[in-house]
């Protein structure tokens, strides 16, 4: 049979293409397998970072045994209430973003961080064993969106952990703020004053005085990149602020008194 | 508005293609020694883009994404893995449309841009465009503009090395240097200065 | 033999495809600033490269010629599928580093180059063997690019540090323009300088 003739081509191409779909769906089928544990995985890994268990990971524990500790829990930032209603485990944040009824524009006032609109549900991590509750934040760095988790002790205000999982700052001078050097500033801090005042910030490289009467609240900026630190400032700021989780916060101190 | 045309500056000038994601490069070497058959290229990656990031949009948004073909029964569906092969075959199916067309209707633009659009089907900043508008979740509309200031940031940047390449001729270089070495370093200078837009937010 | 070895030496310097054929820069580029997102991206070029030549000559004698261009097109993207979602599932945390450009395999042109040039009219083996070899040209530049960014922009090799930055309180300032898209343009014509100043025949 000549291989120009029509049959031939349709009978090439067709066969082509049911070894190729074959393969492909092999192909897919394994990633769908691995990609929800796969993200899991890594949400679990952030989160114990957050939460001041680097240094077990690094000596390599299973994050699945670590993680064990922690509980999850959807919370309303609205009404600052565990949200019962909502299986954590099911818990999408996509889903949430995506549906108009679950997600609330942030009024300009509040809006110090420029997110624009935040979900109305977030899943935390309360950990038992360390006395902390693990919660994401998120808002937009200097060139793309940044994310964290922030790990904060029952009392409500000290920080225990930070930990970016997501951004896409100037490499080499924004990107500093995943390094260690920059996130383990925050282990210990102090979010709030003495009077329940918001008193985290970020100052410029080289201004933090580690005697000031503020040291504790304040994070050393990295060099060359004000505009990172001030974003970074304006996300924590935002998000502890009475619009994010500062309902939650209040009523969760109280309750674990 | 001011949502589209923050879309199209920042695909012109902030995110160009070619000088900060290297995309299209092997054409952006290799059709850059004369300005006119530059801009040529150019207006046919302008055209391309226009047609095939929205094309490819529809496609994604009513069979490919997760959920999106609940309207045929399936809302468990995700087919995003077949995005690949989908949007390189309306690459190379829309070419080869548009290539037919031009010698039907316009024999005289087809002329002129003919060789290069077989070109365009294996061109980074065509399947490019179309793999970014699906990652940064774009609607038709945002897709369209896109398209468009992707294809239109190339076509700058292209005429713009080819001006300089046509100067270049006459600089007096080690001869090892010459041609492809001294272009690439050249496209690093531009990168570099292009890179100036980045600081611009509306 | 010396067939077979001139097929996967040849791409390395004499006929490298990003030095001198000028192919494949669009992917080669973007994943240079660090040495482990460089040497995914190989293995997945030389998998992609050395398969599709083999497919594509197993069944060169079976081509129409008429749909000869779609059904290279769709052996590669099918592999370069596989791939992708290998590393989905097996890689996820470089598959994110990665985003578009695994994708992006499809349009290098090195691949297509290779099966239309080479798999269309040679036998299977010599075939594989051309496949990996252009595999390994590209490679080869992409890793010293690389070694060479992530060297001096981080001091780190595979993420381990050699030169102590002056950020993580060490000695090294690191220069932030290798970290930078341009950086990688200068290291390439440098590379290409370099090789046609060894090889004066390959200049133009």
């Amino acid at each position: 049979m000549s291989n120009d003739s029509i049959l031939k081509t349709f009978l090439v191409t067709f066969s082509l293409c049911v070894v190729c779909s074959v393969l492909v769906c092999m192909a897919a089928l394994v990633r769908i397998d691995r990609e929800a544990y796969n993200q899991l995985l890594e949400t679990r890994t952030t989160v114990l970072a957050a939460g001041g268990y680097d240094d077990q990971l690094a000596k390599g524990a299973s994050a699945d045994e670590l993680f064990a500790n922690f509980e999850m829990k959807v919370i309303n930032l609205d009404t600052g209430e565990i949200a019962t209603e909502i299986d954590p485990a099911e818990f999408n944040p996509k889903t949430v973003m995506d549906n108009p009824d679950t997600v609330v524009a942030i009024p300009a006032a509040f809006d110090i961080a420029s997110i624009k609109q935040r979900p109305k549900f977030v899943r935390v991590f309360i950990d038992n064993s360390k006395e902390q509750i693990v919660v994401p934040v998120s808002g937009p760095g200097m060139w793309g969106t940044m994310a964290a988790y922030i790990g904060v002790k029952n009392d409500g205000t000290t920080v225990n952990g930070l930990k970016f999982y997501q951004h896409s700052e100037t490499p080499g001078l924004g990107s500093e703020i995943e390094r260690p050097k920059f996130q383990n500033q925050w282990i210990g801090k102090k979010l709030y004053g003495n009077s329940g005042n918001l008193a985290i910030k970020v100052v410029k490289n080289g201004r933090f005085d580690p005697n000031g009467a503020d040291a504790v609240h304040t994070i050393d900026g990295l060099a060359g990149a004000t505009v990172t630190g001030d974003k970074v400032q304006a996300m924590v700021q935002y998000w502890f602020s009475d619009h994010g989780y500062g309902k939650f916060l209040a009523k969760y101190t109280k309750s674990k008194e | 508005m001011a949502h589209y045309f923050t879309i199209f500056f920042d695909s012109v000038f902030v995110d160009n293609i070619a000088l900060t994601f290297f995309l299209g490069m092997c054409t952006f070497i290799a059709v850059s020694k004369k300005v006119d058959t530059a801009i040529m290229l150019g207006i046919a990656v302008v055209a391309v883009n226009f047609i095939t990031v929205p094309v490819n949009n529809i496609l994604y948004n009513v069979l490919l994404k997760e959920g999106a073909l609940s309207w045929a029964g399936y809302p468990e569906l995700d087919l995003s893995f077949l995005g690949l092969i989908t949007y390189i075959g309306v690459i190379a199916a829309i070419v080869q449309i548009l290539e037919m067309f031009l010698d039907k209707y316009f024999p005289a633009l087809y002329n002129a841009l003919g060789i290069f659009l077989p070109l365009i089907t294996v061109n980074c900043a065509i399947m490019g465009a179309s793999l970014f508008m699906v990652e940064r979740d774009y609607n038709f509309a945002e897709s369209t503009v896109y398209g468009i200031g992707v294809g239109l940031g190339f076509a700058i940047a292209i005429a713009l090395l080819a001006g300089i390449r046509e100067k270049l001729v006459y600089s007096d270089m080690p001869k090892a240097l010459r041609g492809v070495g001294a272009t690439f370093i050249v496209v690093g200078l531009m990168a570099m200065s292009f890179q100036a837009f980045s600081g611009l937010q509306f | 033999m010396a067939n077979a070895k001139d097929a996967l030496l040849d791409p390395l310097f004499n006929n490298n495809p990003i030095a001198l054929q000028i192919l494949g820069i669009c992917s080669a580029l973007a994943v240079t600033n660090k040495m482990s997102t460089a040497l995914t991206m190989s293995v997945a070029v030389i998998l992609v490269t050395g398969l599709s030549n083999a497919s594509v000559s197993a069944i060169r004698n079976h081509i129409p010629n008429s749909v000869r261009i779609i059904v290279q097109m769709t052996i590669i993207a099918t592999l370069v599928i596989i791939v992708d979602q290998m590393l989905k599932a097996y890689a996820y945390e470089m598959s994110k580093q990665l985003s578009v450009y695994v994708g992006l395999i499809i349009t290098n042109c090195i691949v297509m180059g290779r099966t239309e040039a080479y798999a269309m009219k040679n036998p299977v083996y010599e075939s594989l063997l051309d496949g990996i070899g252009n595999g390994l040209g590209y490679s080869l530049i992409l890793l010293i690019v690389a070694f060479i960014r992530e060297l001096f922009g981080s001091g780190s090799i595979f993420g381990l540090t050699i030169l102590n930055p002056a950020n993580n309180d060490g000695w090294y300032v690191t220069n932030g323009l290798m970290l930078l898209a341009p950086s990688a343009f200068f290291l390439i014509g440098f590379i290409i300088w370099g090789l046609r100043t060894w090889k004066p025949e390959l200049q133009e």
